[in-house]
Protein backbone atom coordinates (compact mmCIF):
# COMPACT_ATOMS: atom_id res chain seq x y z
CA UNK A 1 0.00 0.00 0.00
CA UNK A 2 1.87 3.53 -1.32
CA UNK A 3 1.58 6.59 1.02
CA UNK A 4 -1.65 8.58 0.64
CA UNK A 5 -0.43 12.15 -0.77
CA UNK A 6 -3.07 14.26 1.40
CA UNK A 7 -2.04 15.05 4.78
CA UNK A 8 -4.68 16.00 7.52
CA UNK A 9 -2.96 18.09 10.73
CA UNK A 10 -3.65 17.72 14.40
CA UNK A 11 -2.83 21.13 16.46
CA UNK A 12 -0.03 19.24 18.60
CA UNK A 13 1.57 18.48 15.59
CA UNK A 14 1.36 21.59 13.88
CA UNK A 15 3.02 23.19 17.83
CA UNK A 16 5.69 21.57 17.63
CA UNK A 17 6.76 21.07 13.45
CA UNK A 18 6.07 24.52 13.15
CA UNK A 19 9.21 25.35 15.18
CA UNK A 20 11.38 22.79 12.91
CA UNK A 21 14.01 24.83 10.62
CA UNK A 22 13.06 21.52 8.12
CA UNK A 23 9.42 22.22 8.84
CA UNK A 24 8.94 22.63 4.51
CA UNK A 25 9.98 19.16 3.97
CA UNK A 26 6.75 17.92 4.83
CA UNK A 27 5.45 19.38 1.48
CA UNK A 28 7.75 16.91 0.23
CA UNK A 29 6.14 13.88 1.45
CA UNK A 30 2.64 15.00 0.90
CA UNK A 31 1.39 16.93 -2.01
CA UNK A 32 -1.83 18.77 -0.32
CA UNK A 33 -3.09 19.45 3.54
CA UNK A 34 -6.22 19.91 5.44
CA UNK A 35 -6.40 20.88 8.80
CA UNK A 36 -10.01 20.95 9.96
CA UNK A 37 -11.64 23.99 11.41
CA UNK A 38 -11.99 22.34 15.62
CA UNK A 39 -7.95 22.11 14.67
CA UNK A 40 -7.65 25.59 13.44
CA UNK A 41 -9.27 27.17 16.56
CA UNK A 42 -6.81 25.49 19.23
CA UNK A 43 -3.82 27.65 17.79
CA UNK A 44 -3.89 30.95 18.59
CA UNK A 45 -0.14 31.64 18.80
CA UNK A 46 2.18 33.63 16.30
CA UNK A 47 4.71 31.06 14.84
CA UNK A 48 2.70 28.41 14.40
CA UNK A 49 -0.01 30.55 13.01
CA UNK A 50 2.41 32.00 10.46
CA UNK A 51 4.02 28.81 9.48
CA UNK A 52 -0.01 27.76 8.30
CA UNK A 53 0.05 31.32 6.59
CA UNK A 54 2.77 30.22 4.83
CA UNK A 55 1.73 26.85 3.67
CA UNK A 56 -1.96 28.15 2.98
CA UNK A 57 -0.15 30.59 0.39
CA UNK A 58 1.66 28.29 -1.40
CA UNK A 59 -1.45 26.44 -1.87
CA UNK A 60 -0.40 23.52 0.01
CA UNK A 61 -2.88 23.63 3.28
CA UNK A 62 -6.17 24.75 3.40
CA UNK A 63 -9.29 24.75 6.00
CA UNK A 64 -11.46 21.75 6.23
CA UNK A 65 -14.84 23.76 7.98
CA UNK A 66 -16.76 22.25 10.81
CA UNK A 67 -19.31 19.90 9.02
CA UNK A 68 -22.07 18.13 10.69
CA UNK A 69 -21.62 14.61 9.46
CA UNK A 70 -17.70 14.59 9.61
CA UNK A 71 -18.21 15.66 13.44
CA UNK A 72 -21.46 12.82 13.91
CA UNK A 73 -19.01 10.30 12.55
CA UNK A 74 -16.04 11.73 14.84
CA UNK A 75 -18.28 11.07 17.83
CA UNK A 76 -19.01 7.51 16.91
CA UNK A 77 -15.37 6.95 16.32
CA UNK A 78 -14.69 8.25 20.02
CA UNK A 79 -17.73 5.84 21.27
CA UNK A 80 -16.78 2.76 18.96
CA UNK A 81 -13.28 3.35 20.98
CA UNK A 82 -14.95 3.36 24.36
CA UNK A 83 -15.93 -0.09 24.02
CA UNK A 84 -12.82 -1.32 23.58
CA UNK A 85 -10.76 -0.47 26.46
CA UNK A 86 -7.72 -1.80 25.11
CA UNK A 87 -7.87 0.75 22.96
CA UNK A 88 -6.89 4.45 24.26
CA UNK A 89 -8.84 7.68 24.78
CA UNK A 90 -9.23 9.29 21.35
CA UNK A 91 -9.99 12.53 22.04
CA UNK A 92 -12.74 14.46 19.78
CA UNK A 93 -10.05 16.97 17.98
CA UNK A 94 -8.00 13.96 17.24
CA UNK A 95 -11.53 12.17 16.32
CA UNK A 96 -12.11 14.74 13.79
CA UNK A 97 -8.98 14.31 11.97
CA UNK A 98 -9.34 10.75 11.87
CA UNK A 99 -12.71 11.19 10.40
CA UNK A 100 -11.90 13.36 8.09
CA UNK A 101 -8.69 11.06 6.80
CA UNK A 102 -10.98 7.88 6.93
CA UNK A 103 -13.08 9.81 4.67
CA UNK A 104 -10.77 10.88 1.95
CA UNK A 105 -7.78 8.51 2.37
CA UNK A 106 -5.49 10.32 4.49
CA UNK A 107 -2.74 10.49 6.69
CA UNK A 108 -3.36 12.01 10.53
CA UNK A 109 -0.42 13.65 11.60
CA UNK A 110 -0.73 14.04 15.92
CA UNK A 111 1.33 13.81 18.80
CA UNK A 112 -1.68 12.80 20.71
CA UNK A 113 -0.44 9.06 21.75
CA UNK A 114 -4.61 8.53 22.14
CA UNK A 115 -4.91 8.06 18.40
CA UNK A 116 -1.82 6.91 17.77
CA UNK A 117 -1.90 3.89 19.79
CA UNK A 118 -5.89 3.69 18.59
CA UNK A 119 -4.69 3.00 15.00
CA UNK A 120 -1.16 0.37 15.88
CA UNK A 121 -3.74 -1.66 17.47
CA UNK A 122 -6.64 -1.35 15.40
CA UNK A 123 -5.67 -0.46 11.97
CA UNK A 124 -8.66 -1.69 9.92
CA UNK A 125 -11.01 0.12 12.01
CA UNK A 126 -9.29 3.16 10.75
CA UNK A 127 -8.46 2.36 7.75
CA UNK A 128 -8.19 3.93 5.06
CA UNK A 129 -7.05 6.64 7.47
CA UNK A 130 -3.26 6.19 8.73
CA UNK A 131 -2.06 7.68 11.98
CA UNK A 132 1.52 9.29 12.13
CA UNK A 133 2.98 11.35 15.00
CA UNK A 134 6.35 13.76 13.90
CA UNK A 135 8.62 10.63 14.78
CA UNK A 136 7.05 8.15 12.39
CA UNK A 137 7.14 11.56 9.71
CA UNK A 138 10.69 11.92 10.28
CA UNK A 139 11.90 8.10 9.84
CA UNK A 140 9.60 8.06 6.56
CA UNK A 141 11.70 10.86 5.43
CA UNK A 142 15.00 9.27 6.47
CA UNK A 143 14.06 6.15 5.01
CA UNK A 144 13.46 8.07 2.00
CA UNK A 145 16.20 9.73 1.49
CA UNK A 146 14.26 13.69 1.73
CA UNK A 147 15.57 14.17 4.93
CA UNK A 148 19.74 13.69 4.73
CA UNK A 149 21.23 12.83 8.28
CA UNK A 150 24.17 11.24 9.08
CA UNK A 151 21.92 8.93 10.87
CA UNK A 152 18.31 8.48 11.95
CA UNK A 153 19.09 9.38 15.74
CA UNK A 154 20.51 12.46 14.59
CA UNK A 155 17.89 13.26 12.29
CA UNK A 156 15.53 12.71 15.60
CA UNK A 157 17.88 14.60 18.07
CA UNK A 158 18.22 17.89 16.02
CA UNK A 159 13.90 17.86 15.74
CA UNK A 160 13.99 17.38 19.67
CA UNK A 161 16.64 20.04 20.32
CA UNK A 162 14.94 22.89 17.86
CA UNK A 163 11.11 21.65 19.06
CA UNK A 164 11.69 21.13 22.68
CA UNK A 165 9.81 18.01 22.43
CA UNK A 166 11.61 14.55 23.84
CA UNK A 167 10.24 11.78 22.41
CA UNK A 168 11.06 7.89 24.16
CA UNK A 169 14.00 5.93 23.15
CA UNK A 170 11.94 2.80 23.30
CA UNK A 171 9.55 4.07 20.87
CA UNK A 172 12.64 6.33 18.24
CA UNK A 173 13.94 2.32 18.47
CA UNK A 174 10.64 0.68 17.52
CA UNK A 175 9.66 3.29 14.99
CA UNK A 176 13.38 2.91 13.35
CA UNK A 177 13.02 -0.64 12.87
CA UNK A 178 8.94 -0.13 11.63
CA UNK A 179 10.59 1.56 8.92
CA UNK A 180 13.11 -0.59 8.33
CA UNK A 181 16.18 1.79 9.16
CA UNK A 182 17.02 -0.67 11.87
CA UNK A 183 16.95 -4.25 11.59
CA UNK A 184 13.98 -6.06 13.33
CA UNK B 1 5.25 2.17 3.93
CA UNK B 2 5.96 0.48 7.85
CA UNK B 3 5.57 -3.37 8.25
CA UNK B 4 2.46 -3.62 9.63
CA UNK B 5 2.07 -4.10 13.79
CA UNK B 6 0.11 -6.65 13.42
CA UNK B 7 3.78 -8.86 13.19
CA UNK B 8 3.44 -7.41 17.26
CA UNK B 9 1.60 -9.81 19.88
CA UNK B 10 -1.07 -7.29 21.24
CA UNK B 11 0.42 -8.15 24.51
CA UNK B 12 3.77 -7.40 23.74
CA UNK B 13 2.26 -3.70 21.89
CA UNK B 14 0.37 -3.22 25.37
CA UNK B 15 3.39 -4.02 27.44
CA UNK B 16 5.38 -2.01 25.14
CA UNK B 17 3.61 1.00 25.64
CA UNK B 18 3.69 0.86 29.31
CA UNK B 19 7.79 0.79 28.93
CA UNK B 20 7.95 3.96 26.95
CA UNK B 21 5.18 5.36 29.68
CA UNK B 22 7.03 4.84 32.38
CA UNK B 23 10.28 6.14 30.34
CA UNK B 24 8.68 9.36 29.62
CA UNK B 25 6.96 9.89 33.02
CA UNK B 26 10.43 9.33 34.52
CA UNK B 27 11.92 11.71 31.97
CA UNK B 28 9.93 14.37 32.82
CA UNK B 29 10.09 14.14 36.82
CA UNK B 30 14.11 14.06 36.41
CA UNK B 31 13.86 17.07 33.91
CA UNK B 32 11.20 19.38 34.96
CA UNK B 33 12.01 22.85 36.31
CA UNK B 34 10.61 22.80 39.79
CA UNK B 35 11.06 26.57 40.38
CA UNK B 36 9.49 27.51 36.88
CA UNK B 37 6.58 25.16 38.18
CA UNK B 38 6.45 26.52 41.70
CA UNK B 39 5.64 30.03 40.38
CA UNK B 40 2.91 29.58 38.19
CA UNK B 41 -0.75 30.11 38.93
CA UNK B 42 -2.67 27.22 40.78
CA UNK B 43 -4.52 25.86 37.94
CA UNK B 44 -1.53 26.07 35.66
CA UNK B 45 0.66 24.52 38.25
CA UNK B 46 -1.87 21.50 38.93
CA UNK B 47 -2.34 21.11 35.04
CA UNK B 48 1.82 21.10 34.28
CA UNK B 49 1.94 18.69 37.67
CA UNK B 50 -1.03 16.33 36.09
CA UNK B 51 1.03 15.78 32.46
CA UNK B 52 4.40 15.52 34.54
CA UNK B 53 2.60 12.15 35.98
CA UNK B 54 0.02 11.04 33.59
CA UNK B 55 1.37 12.37 30.17
CA UNK B 56 -2.08 13.33 29.24
CA UNK B 57 -1.71 16.73 27.13
CA UNK B 58 -5.39 17.14 26.06
CA UNK B 59 -6.84 16.41 30.03
CA UNK B 60 -3.90 18.53 31.12
CA UNK B 61 -4.54 21.29 29.11
CA UNK B 62 -8.58 21.81 29.80
CA UNK B 63 -7.28 21.95 33.74
CA UNK B 64 -4.54 24.64 32.79
CA UNK B 65 -7.29 26.52 31.01
CA UNK B 66 -5.33 27.76 28.46
CA UNK B 67 -5.51 27.09 24.33
CA UNK B 68 -3.16 24.23 23.43
CA UNK B 69 -0.33 26.06 21.97
CA UNK B 70 -0.23 28.50 25.01
CA UNK B 71 -0.44 25.25 26.99
CA UNK B 72 2.76 23.35 25.20
CA UNK B 73 4.63 26.82 25.72
CA UNK B 74 4.42 26.25 29.34
CA UNK B 75 5.55 22.60 29.32
CA UNK B 76 8.29 23.16 26.94
CA UNK B 77 9.42 26.18 29.35
CA UNK B 78 9.16 23.36 32.04
CA UNK B 79 11.33 21.23 30.62
CA UNK B 80 8.34 18.11 30.04
CA UNK B 81 6.98 18.50 26.97
CA UNK B 82 8.07 14.70 26.06
CA UNK B 83 5.89 12.22 24.58
CA UNK C 1 -10.36 31.75 -31.85
CA UNK C 2 -9.68 30.52 -27.96
CA UNK C 3 -7.09 31.52 -25.70
CA UNK C 4 -5.04 27.97 -25.46
CA UNK C 5 -4.81 26.63 -21.57
CA UNK C 6 -1.40 27.53 -21.21
CA UNK C 7 -2.10 31.18 -22.29
CA UNK C 8 -4.73 31.06 -19.93
CA UNK C 9 -2.89 29.49 -17.15
CA UNK C 10 -0.07 32.32 -17.82
CA UNK C 11 -2.85 35.24 -18.46
CA UNK C 12 -4.09 34.68 -14.52
CA UNK C 13 -0.60 34.14 -13.28
CA UNK C 14 0.14 37.86 -14.27
CA UNK C 15 -3.59 39.22 -13.17
CA UNK C 16 -2.67 37.54 -9.55
CA UNK C 17 0.29 38.94 -9.55
CA UNK C 18 -1.12 42.37 -10.50
CA UNK C 19 -3.85 42.39 -8.05
CA UNK C 20 -1.45 41.18 -5.26
CA UNK C 21 0.71 44.11 -5.82
CA UNK C 22 -2.45 46.22 -5.64
CA UNK C 23 -3.27 44.57 -2.24
CA UNK C 24 -0.02 45.05 -0.77
CA UNK C 25 0.36 48.58 -2.01
CA UNK C 26 -3.19 49.71 -0.25
CA UNK C 27 -2.53 47.78 2.97
CA UNK C 28 -2.18 49.84 6.45
CA UNK C 29 0.52 47.78 7.49
CA UNK C 30 0.41 50.16 10.91
CA UNK C 31 -2.75 48.90 11.31
CA UNK C 32 -2.30 45.27 10.16
CA UNK C 33 1.01 45.42 12.82
CA UNK C 34 -1.12 45.99 15.42
CA UNK C 35 -3.99 43.25 15.04
CA UNK C 36 -3.82 40.10 17.13
CA UNK C 37 -2.03 37.39 16.16
CA UNK C 38 -4.34 35.37 14.18
CA UNK C 39 -6.06 38.21 12.36
CA UNK C 40 -2.96 39.60 11.40
CA UNK C 41 -1.81 36.11 10.21
CA UNK C 42 -4.97 36.34 7.94
CA UNK C 43 -4.72 39.65 6.96
CA UNK C 44 -1.53 38.42 5.51
CA UNK C 45 -2.88 35.76 3.62
CA UNK C 46 -5.13 37.50 2.11
CA UNK C 47 -3.20 40.15 1.04
CA UNK C 48 -1.10 37.38 -0.73
CA UNK C 49 -3.43 35.24 -2.29
CA UNK C 50 -6.83 37.00 -2.07
CA UNK C 51 -8.85 34.31 -0.94
CA UNK C 52 -11.53 35.47 1.53
CA UNK C 53 -12.81 32.70 2.59
CA UNK C 54 -9.64 31.13 3.84
CA UNK C 55 -8.32 34.29 5.08
CA UNK C 56 -11.50 34.37 7.29
CA UNK C 57 -11.37 30.68 8.13
CA UNK C 58 -8.10 31.24 9.30
CA UNK C 59 -9.00 34.44 11.44
CA UNK C 60 -12.13 32.22 13.21
CA UNK C 61 -13.91 34.79 11.56
CA UNK C 62 -17.10 35.14 9.09
CA UNK C 63 -16.32 36.12 5.83
CA UNK C 64 -18.25 39.75 6.40
CA UNK C 65 -16.55 39.89 9.37
CA UNK C 66 -13.65 39.34 8.16
CA UNK C 67 -14.36 41.93 4.96
CA UNK C 68 -14.89 44.71 7.77
CA UNK C 69 -11.17 44.55 8.74
CA UNK C 70 -10.35 43.97 5.09
CA UNK C 71 -12.12 47.93 4.80
CA UNK C 72 -10.26 49.07 7.60
CA UNK C 73 -6.76 47.83 6.71
CA UNK C 74 -7.77 49.62 3.17
CA UNK C 75 -7.10 46.61 1.39
CA UNK C 76 -8.14 46.48 -2.31
CA UNK C 77 -11.17 43.60 -2.90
Amino acid sequence: MSLPSTCVLDACFIIDWARWSKRNSLWRVFSFGFVPEPVLREISTSGPLRVLREWMSAGFLTVYPSSRDIEDEALRLIVEARRNPRIPRIDPPEAVCVALARRIGAVVLTENRGVIRAYEIARENLAPAVVWNSLRLLAYLYATGVAVSSSFEELVAEYEQEVKHTFSRREVVRVAKEFGILRA
Amino acid sequence: MPRSSGSFELEELLKEWEEEDRELRELRKRRVDREYVASLPSRLREAVELYVEQGDLRLACELSGLPLDEFVEVLRRAGVWAG
Amino acid sequence: MAASAEELLKEWEEEDRELRELRRRSADWKYIESLPPRVREAVELYVETGDIWLAAKLAGLTVDEFNEIRIKAGILW
